[in-house]
């Protein structure tokens, strides 16, 4: 028996070329994407408009548990499409093709730690220090520093040497949202804004909401005396917003800076 | 094993669990693949089919069917002696009319280091280790343990794009610890390009004035020995 959106949703050779750029790429970002796509269409032709050309071969790969999503960076507001497991196995922390289950079991401590935190981030000696904390593994500090650079090399842990703090990048919160949300539902918070899991971001002195720099930025933009948009707060929002808005490769100049009283 | 043997035993089975396997097939093959494990009949029965190993014949039919339609990879058997193995290619047909300069420039650059590297394969009598391919592009600075300001991950380029492409072939040594690669010129290469093209295209731009040479396109090029180049293109075209 077909499923009926795979009948209407028909593989050609352009989505094939654009889907075998994921499997060598697994995370591109939106003018690589594009890239990609112009190739795929001039290569086999077709008229088609990116979203609904992405939804045809996700309706496709859904039965392997895969999909293409597209993502914002908390770090640099820049938008990414990765491909993820999508199985409620939540892929990365159960098999990886990458990683050992051991190696797995360092990564889901250091994720659940970042998911727990106010700030959406660690620092690298807490980071570090999760290994005495591990239950079947034993893992040196050094390895542990190892895994994390290989983390950050395969785009699932920021690791910001200057801050001395580790979070999470965009492909890890694209794969494991829901997880985190399920998981850790008393510590994290949607996006006031564009209503996301909010890791990274700037929080309400007064009450719980939180919004991501980038939404943060467009939300309070050429507003004098900006305040948190939560449904009955209204306080100040305790954060400056820089003046440019667009995505840039330097996370902290788009990051509102905290006013100090 | 015959095929209605294959299929007496497969109907002892759901449709359901027939798709369920065929979905676990088509995962294990491609994991497999990415991680250049060769993907032999005998695992692929120990460690996905299990009790349904009698329908593999069928099983394996399907998850071909699967991969060509969504991926546009086609799953090449390779029998030796009484083992089985596979490897995926690219089914979808590349073959573009236009010439190379009206792709992006970093097709164009893509084109440029894919010639260099079928060159040094063909200089270095077909095969290459991986380890001196590495060696040689770096000395023509294009660093593979670095992100490439042009081709990005370059390991990822050489070792997947380009084989899937089928212009390259990363055969890995069996018994190596660390695992080590040869390359070898992929299917493609051998019916597209022939050895003479290839050397003439290194010969011009190897010829070129220094200041084409650290153009853009190639990053920071170290110049080759140019007289071994060109004496080989003589050969070949005196040949
Ligand atoms: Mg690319
Ligand atoms: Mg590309
Ligand atoms: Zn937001
Ligand atoms: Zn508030």
């Amino acid at each position: 028996p077909v499923r009926i959106s795979t009948a209407i949703f028909v593989m050609e050779d352009s989505h094939r070329l654009f889907l075998q750029a994921f499997m060598t790429h697994y995370v591109m970002y939106t003018k690589e994407v594009k890239e990609h796509f112009a190739m795929a269409l001039k290569r086999f032709g077709g008229d088609y408009e990116l979203g609904s050309f992405v939804i045809t071969i996700n309706e496709n790969i859904k039965p392997l548990n895969l999909e293409i999503r597209k993502g914002i960076s908390e770090k640099t507001g820049n938008h990414c499409y990765c491909l993820v497991n999508a199985s409620e196995n939540h892929g990365i922390l159960k098999q990886s093709s990458d990683y050992t289950v051991n190696e797995l079991e360092y990564f889901k401590k250091l994720v659940g730690e970042i998911a727990k935190s106010p700030e959406g981030s660690i620092s690298s000696v807490d980071a570090l220090n999760q290994v005495d904390k591990l239950e079947n593994v034993k893992m040196s500090k050094k390895m542990a520093q190892d895994l994390i650079d290989r983390f950050q090399k395969d785009l699932w842990i920021i690791s910001d040497v200057n801050e001395g703090h580790i979070s999470l990048d965009t492909r890890c919160i694209l794969e494991l949202g829901h997880y985190l949300k399920d998981t850790y539902e008393d510590f994290i918070v949607n996006c006031e804004m564009c209503k996301q899991i909010c890791l990274q971001g700037q929080s309400c002195g007064s009450c719980r909401a939180k919004l991501h720099h980038h939404c943060a930025a467009r939300c309070f933009r050429n507003r004098d005396s900006p305040k948190c948009p939560a449904s009955g707060c209204g306080a100040p929002w305790p954060y400056e917003q820089p003046e440019r808005v667009e995505p840039s490769q330097q996370p902290t100049q788009n990051q509102g800076r905290k006013r100090r009283r | 094993q015959s095929l209605t043997q294959a299929q007496r035993a497969v109907s002892n089975f759901s449709q359901a669990d027939i798709q369920k396997k065929v979905t676990e097939l088509v995962q294990y093959i491609l994991i497999a693949d990415q991680k250049k494990i060769p993907i032999k009949k005998k695992e692929i029965n120990r460690h996905v089919l299990k009790e349904m190993s009698k329908s593999f014949p069928i099983l394996i039919k399907k998850a071909e069917e699967q991969l060509q339609y969504v991926f546009g990879f086609k799953l090449q058997t390779e029998t030796t002696g009484k083992q089985t193995s596979y490897m995926l290619i690219n089914a979808i047909d590349l073959n573009e009319d236009e010439p190379h300069l009206k792709w992006s420039p970093e097709e164009n650059a893509k084109t440029g280091l894919l010639m260099i590297i079928l060159s040094l394969i063909f200089m270095e009598g077909n095969v290459v280790p991986d380890t001196k391919l590495w060696h040689t592009l770096k000395r023509l600075g294009v660093d593979s343990e670095k992100n490439h300001e042009v081709f990005g991950d370059v390991k990822k380029l050489v070792t997947q794009e380009f084989v899937r492409q089928a212009y390259l072939e990363y055969i890995r040594q069996p018994n190596t610890d660390p695992p080590s690669f040869e390359f070898r010129w992929g299917s493609r290469a051998q019916a597209e390009t022939t050895k003479r093209n290839v050397l003439e295209f290194v010969c011009q731009i190897y010829g070129r004035e220094v200041d084409d040479v650290d153009s853009p396109e190639y990053g920071n090029c170290v110049p080759m020995e140019l007289t071994k180049w060109t004496s080989q293109y003589q050969d070949v075209v005196r040949s």
